[in-house]
């Protein structure tokens, strides 16, 4: 996705010396940029010089790599085909239509060979059609109001209410839906026993328990009028707030050393004998 | 829209039965509420099976398998949203409709309930609404999203909340969240009178599918090759794993120090490795979760076992809780998504304070991958660490958790709600599938 597909290789410092070392483990790792790209200008205002600390991209393409793998159903591409039901089903059949005999809408769905992914392609291209422009296709977009709107389905009646601002689109439909609301129940009712007596301690500022308002009735109501995001919208947000944990890939162990000539973090020199047995064998001595 | 409140009017009478169907990725939960009693429901495996002498196992049917070893799955429902009708229709007329089945019904007569996942592809939906109405002809429908059928429990039960005894449970539970934890993925949905507050849905895409396949490559790397082997994985994974209430202490226990001669705990297994027989398909068809035996595993006697011992044993270090700790924090994988706690706080933060104090006192997880001991104590001392000192932070687990959802939606079924969402074979006929479609988004109008 990022780069246009193209992978940069490692550059050929890391591989030039053998052995180990102790790595100062400071600095958030950036992770895989595949999957969410980074933001670009700062990866180019970067320090050249400490890319001990980063992942390279050979790394990086590999925790993508895993990544995908561990989203999958199955070891590898399985078809497993339905079986053979002649009679079975068609004898069965209680539905309305005639055995066997499909409405074309069913026969598309029921012949369609796609997968979610595809799918979701499908819809994000949509949707990106409908905004006019190909730069919402993007994972994560900013959620402005306009990309809140799903493309083929969305009615006025139930969308006119963007996230951010708490404002109403003037239009006719969001009249009409407040109109309906005008005199109809709260949507939390409030209390249901009175509140206990008074205490001569109520006032005392150290005793008070401050709990916020609940929001007005019109504030809820236009939560719940909120038209279902799509389906990047609501992946949770990666946030940069805590260091990643880094683990020994041999044990599972905190991973505390790095191995030098690929950059694998292991946790002693046991796993790291371990780990370069391994190593030997892939990229040479 | 116009039409659609009041033409319920002139309907016919509701039918009788309600079908109601937890549709998942891993089992379907399905049960026909008649009237007003509820049964027990069905929960069937969602799949399609294969395996290794190539015979084919739809459905309940796997439940003849005797070998499990290298067999393979194909599923309808895909990242928790049901993507391939062929194999689902194949499931569905043998489990519901067919001849043989046990929860049997006639579509022309019954009314269908039916869970989705949030934030589903509206292409998607609209299939759903396809086949339901013009293959199988459900006289009446509703689609809702899984998680706000919890809603229709005794909420203040679960918490054992004390209360008077004159306020009876009113469903649906007026304010709550739900965290549904199942096989595909992660969702967090904060509920208002059953009805989902759809800008602060929030989904981490970390379900019971990523934590076997990650479990069998730990197992692949450290021990054999099991990556063909995923449902032994995942028998294991049930059986062994827990979330650490102490991830640091139980990762130090279960190291093996440096070089050289091995650190105590590690040699006497801490109280945290165990032994996992597996399964052989032969005299074993079930693996056994063990306590881990020192003395089992000295070199000796290692050696003298190869002999006669038929068994298979993995031991299980930390792999026991590093795996369903990529709920909490999926970046250990490198995985750039927020933890459980933290995604939960974002979805908080979409809404307006005011709401805080309700919702974090009604947290309510499902899912199958909240089995896992220590689940909701670890969630409630990471949620209190984030949110203000003055939310009281509740979080409960159902005594079942994979048949909440179905229960809570069989409650529904009985409710006046339904209702109102509820959607008949002629007003499909009339008004078409996209009418349909933004009805069950708008779900319940006004409460």
């Amino acid at each position: 996705m990022n780069n246009f597909g193209v992978i940069e290789l490692a550059s050929a410092k890391t591989t030039s010396a053998p052995g180990w070392a102790y790595v100062p483990d400071t600095g958030i790792l950036p992770g895989s940029n595949a999957l969410q790209p980074a933001n670009r200008k700062r990866a180019r205002n970067a320090p050249a010089g400490v890319t001990v600390g980063d992942l390279t991209a050979r790394q990086e393409a590999k925790i993508r790599k895993e990544i995908e793998a561990l989203e999958r159903d199955g070891g590898k591409d399985i078809s497993i085909p339905i079986p053979a039901k002649s009679g079975k089903v068609l004898m069965g059949e209680t539905g309305a239509a005639a055995p066997g005999k499909h409405t074309p809408n069913v026969r598309k769905i029921l012949q369609s060979q796609k997968t979610f992914s595809n799918h979701l392609d499908d819809f994000l291209a949509i949707q990106a059609q409908v905004e006019g422009g190909p730069a919402a296709v993007g994972n994560n977009r900013p959620s402005n109001a306009s990309s809140k709107r799903p493309a083929n389905k969305r009615d006025a009646t139930a969308a006119s209410t963007p996230t951010g601002s708490n404002k109403p689109t003037p239009g006719i439909q969001e009249e009409d839906v407040t109109m309906a609301d005008a005199d109809l129940p709260p949507v939390l009712v409030g209390q249901y026993r009175p509140p206990p007596a008074a205490h001569p301690g109520d006032n005392d500022p150290l005793l008070a328990s401050r709990v916020p308002d609940l929001p007005s009735d019109e504030e809820l109501r236009k939560l719940l009028a909120h038209p279902p995001l799509t389906y990047y919208e609501t992946r949770g947000k990666w946030e940069d707030s805590y260091p990643t944990r880094v683990f020994c890939e041999v044990c599972g162990y905190w991973g505390r050393v790095r191995c030098m000539k690929c950059g694998t973090r292991v946790c002693a020199l046991d796993c790291l004998e371990t780990h370069r047995e391994e190593c030997v064998t892939r990229y040479g001595l | 829209m116009a039409g659609g409140r009041k033409s319920k009017v002139a309907a016919p009478a509701r039918p009788q039965n309600t079908l109601v169907l937890d549709n998942g990725a891993w089992t379907l939960k399905a049960g026909l509420v008649c009237g007003g009693s509820i049964p027990e429901p069905r929960v069937i495996q969602n799949c399609i099976a294969r395996d290794r002498s190539r015979k084919i196992y739809v459905a309940s049917e796997l439940d003849k398998c005797r070998d499990f070893s290298e067999i393979q799955f194909r599923r309808p429902v895909e990242k928790g949203y049901l993507v391939n009708w062929e194999a689902q229709k194949e499931i569905w007329d043998q489990e519901l409709f067919g001849d043989k089945a046990q929860v049997k019904c006639d579509p022309s007569e019954t009314r269908l309930m039916l869970t989705e996942q949030p934030n589903a592809l509206p292409v998607l939906q609209t299939n759903c609404d396809q086949i339901v109405f013009e293959e199988y002809g459900f006289s009446s429908y509703y689609r809702g999203v899984g998680a706000t059928f919890n809603a229709y429990h005794d909420l203040q039960s679960l918490f054992r909340t004390p209360k008077d005894a004159l306020t009876a449970a009113n469903t649906p539970a007026e304010i709550m969240l739900v965290v549904d934890s199942g096989f595909s993925h992660t969702t967090i949905t904060p509920l208002l009178g059953g009805r989902p507050l759809h800008s602060a849905i929030r989904r981490i895409d970390i379900g019971g599918k990523f934590l076997t396949n990650y479990m069998a490559r730990l197992i692949s790397l450290r021990h054999f090759d099991m990556r063909n082997d995923l449902y032994i994985v995942n028998e294991m994974k049930e059986a062994s794993c827990y979330v650490s209430a102490d991830f640091k202490g139980d990762l130090e226990r279960t190291w093996k120090g440096t070089r050289g001669e091995k650190r105590e705990d590690y040699i006497s297994g801490a109280g945290i490795v165990k032994d996992y027989v597996l399964p052989d398909f032969h005299t074993r068809h079930k693996g056994i979760l063990r306590e881990y035996d020192p003395a089992q595993h000295t070199k000796s006697k290692k050696l003298a076992a190869t002999g006669h011992s038929e068994e298979d044993v993995l031991t299980l270090r930390n792999e026991r809780f590093t795996v369903p700790e990529l709920i909490f924090r999926p970046s250990d994988v490198g995985m750039r998504q927020p933890g459980l706690a933290d995604a939960i706080q974002q979805s908080l933060h979409e809404l307006p304070i005011g709401l805080w104090p309700g919702l974090l006192a009604n947290i309510v997880v499902v899912g199958g991958s909240s089995l896992f001991d220590g689940f909701i104590q670890r969630l409630q001392k990471e949620l209190v660490q984030l949110v203000p000192d003055d939310c009281i932070v509740r979080v409960a687990r159902p005594a079942d958790p994979i048949t909440n959802t179905w229960y809570g939606a069989a409650n529904m079924a009985n409710h006046p709600n339904i209702e109102k969402v509820a959607v008949t074979k002629q007003e499909y006929e009339e008004n078409g599938s996209a009418w349909i479609a933004r009805k069950f988004s708008t779900g319940l109008l006004t409460p």
